[in-house]
């Protein structure tokens, strides 16, 4: 019984470990609340159903690279076409969110109006039951969900330690004014940042997908989590994983002795608890004063 | 002088009272303006767009007979009760309805009543089924969906004459469910059922594995879920996917059709009460022309709305004009022969004439049990 809830709660972590670390990236590199990461989740996952389930193209691994590759281009777009025009304008922060706002709100109806509110599948399996594992039953998606996600953490974790691009972009996350000043392009950072984000996000949408199937308000509810997971993280690709990591398994394991009511307020209770406590999150250092 | 004046305002009267008689029998037809309150955006827009499409379907029908022109001034609500309120309102003062179709959620229509109560407009629901709005919905809420009170009924009914006596329940956390979960609760305690544990979840969620988990008791013989077709559906498949083999009871709006399209085969052999059909041929012919204008089944809540809209427009058909009188039209009514079954109500605006028949889900397809 406890196995199976803590089966549940790795899932839950890992994906929201997946979510958080996309929104992470876009973050903190371009440092604004970038709140449709949320319908990028959905917008991945109508995307595999549009190619699969109406018949577009019939096969799932070659729709979902495609789908992934289309967020991936959705986001470099949006940075470009929406965020870099208005940082050129001096927007602050705030405004960059209303526009990220914006965004979720018009791609969430204009996926209502072409696909309905109905949930909708491209499962192209039929439903078993799981296999039975250390006394919990996963699921194909399940395990796919928790290998997919820690794997791509690590793949992002070495590209962002390792890689020229991945090296810039910390840069730019750190100081983008010292950035500029020792000659690296901001706005080609912010680019890559916000498509690798999206990617992310996209591969997360499809993933969900594939366990709770779609339909247009489904990406809200793990974005919020991931979000949380990042800041209780305290900004870094690890404490990210953690937070998720804690915010599944008290989702899940929690429910056993409260009801399960409180299920949804056990990841805010969370993050007020952070927020009060321990607001540089886990592995963030706590700032001192600069001396002037 | 006084006399004077009166001839001649009497006089005007006439004329007047004449004028429009004659225009009246040279057209024939009576114009009306009702208004509408749904989610047509949203998380649950799919119940509102159901609705709407049931409500349009008839009213293209009546339109076209040339007797009666009823227009629907649909407002979008998004789900949310402050949204209701001023749509509601909105309604009411400047465009001065007699009637409003709606709300879907019984939340919402628990709001908006007070509003519609105290300016003498019907609230006419097709969906809202809490069994708190038969008090709390007041003298002008009428609702073509029968009362959960009388559904709890026949679902304890059921499982009990099943001998099914311990089971665990989930129920969605909102008027609809809570009322439900209760009633439900009472009858089934009474007839020497327990209910081992009671979950709670959210609208619009998605993972149910942790409550699954905690529901299956080591005693438990079957699980009953007050949730919607959307919940419903991963609901189902996660039971499958963890194993559990137990018999699934859950309520009417397992009946829709997105209950099957997300739960797939997990589907199979799911029980749910669901109001009973029977002029089976006219629901038929409904669910055709349902098919072939809009390219999907109907699901329960178009159906009533489609009843409901032909409700309306005998009311007014009667010559009922205002809120009052329209009211006096559906306490008094003869009873309405539908695609859902009789419909009449009862003074609290309760319709009283549905039964729920005991259905399954087999082959994909919605069957009567047994």
């Amino acid at each position: 019984m406890l196995s199976q809830y803590i089966a549940n709660g790795l899932q839950a972590g890992s994906i929201t470990a997946l979510i958080g670390i996309g929104f992470l990236i876009i973050y903190r590199t371009s440092g604004f609340f970038h709140f449709a990461q949320g319908i990028i989740l959905t917008l991945s996952a109508y995307s595999v159903f549009f190619l699969l389930a109406t018949g577009q193209l019939n096969l799932p691994l070659i729709s979902i690279i495609f789908a992934i590759l289309f967020i991936y281009g959705f986001g470099l777009l949006m940075e470009a076409s929406i965020f870099q025009p208005l940082r050129g304008r001096g927007a602050s922060g705030t405004t960059l969110l209303i526009a990220s706002l914006g965004i979720y709100i018009v791609i969430q109806n204009s996926i209502s109006l072409l696909f309905g509110d109905d949930t909708l599948s491209f499962r192209w399996w039929s439903v078993k039951p799981g296999l039975p594992l250390l006394g919990a039953r996963f699921t194909t998606p399940q395990i796919a969900i928790i290998l997919c996600s820690w794997v791509i953490l690590v793949l992002t974790w070495v590209f962002i330690r390792y890689s020229k691009i991945g090296k810039r972009i910390k840069a730019v996350a750190n100081d983008p004014t010292l950035a500029r000043m020792v000659g690296i392009d901001v706005e080609r950072i912010y680019l890559w940042a916000m498509g690798l984000g999206s990617a992310l996000g996209g591969i997360a949408g499809i993933l969900i997908a594939c366990d709770t199937d779609i339909m247009p308000t489904m990406g809200m509810n793990p974005f919020m989590m991931g979000m949380v997971a990042a800041i209780i993280g305290g900004n870094t690709i690890w404490g990210t994983a953690a937070g998720a990591l804690l915010l599944g398994m008290a989702k899940h394991i929690g429910i056993i002795w409260i009801p399960t009511r409180w299920q949804d307020a056990i990841t805010f209770i969370i993050l007020l608890g952070f927020l009060l406590f321990r607001p540089q999150g886990f592995s963030g250092k706590r700032k001192r004063k600069a001396a002037v | 002088m006084r006399v004077k004046s009166f001839s001649l305002v009497l006089g005007l009267a006439l004329a007047f009272l004449f004028s429009s008689c004659g225009k009246r029998s040279s057209i024939n037809k009576v114009e009306v303006t009702v208004g509408s309150v749904l989610p047509l955006t949203g998380p649950v827009a799919s119940y509102g767009k159901n609705a709407k499409s049931g409500v349009d379907m008839a009213l293209q029908e009546i339109n076209s007979e040339g007797k009666l022109k009823i227009h629907v001034i649909y407002e979008d609500d998004a789900g949310e009760a402050q949204t209701a309120v001023s749509a509601t309102q909105k309604l009411i003062y400047t465009d001065k309805v007699p009637l409003i179709i709606g709300e879907a959620a019984s939340g919402l229509s628990l709001a908006i009543a007070p509003v519609c109560n105290s300016n003498k407009v019907v609230l006419f629901s097709p969906i809202s089924s809490a069994a708190e709005l038969t008090e709390k919905g007041g003298d002008y809420f009428f609702r073509v969906c029968p009362s959960d009170a009388f559904q709890a009924r026949v679902l304890a009914d059921w499982l009990l004459s099943q001998k099914l006596t311990l089971v665990s329940l989930l129920f969605i956390n909102n008027s609809w469910g809570v009322s439900l979960k209760d009633e439900f609760v009472l009858y089934y305690t009474k007839g020497g059922g327990t209910v081992l544990s009671t979950e709670t979840c959210n609208e619009g969620d998605r993972d149910f594995k942790s409550h699954l988990t905690k529901m299956a008791k080591p005693k438990v013989q079957a699980f009953v879920a007050f949730t919607y077709g959307k919940e419903g559906g991963p609901f189902l498949r996660q039971a499958s996917e963890l194993g559990i083999k137990l018999p699934i009871y859950g309520g009417d709006v397992w009946g829709s059709p997105e209950l099957l399209e997300a739960a797939g085969e997990s589907a199979e052999g799911v029980y749910f009460t669901f109001p009973a059909s029977p002029k089976s041929e006219k629901y038929e012919a409904f669910a055709k022309k349902y098919r072939a204008q809009y390219g999907k089944e109907p699901d329960v809540y178009a159906a009533y709305a489609y009843d409901l809209a032909y409700v309306v427009a005998n009311a007014f058909t009667s010559g009922a004009k205002t809120g009052e009188q329209l009211r006096q039209f559906l306490v008094s009514m003869t009873p309405y022969e539908g695609v859902t079954g009789k419909t009449q109500f009862d003074r609290n605006g309760d319709v009283v004439t549905k039964t729920f028949d005991r259905k399954m889900i087999k082959n994909g397809k919605y069957v009567i049990a047994e």
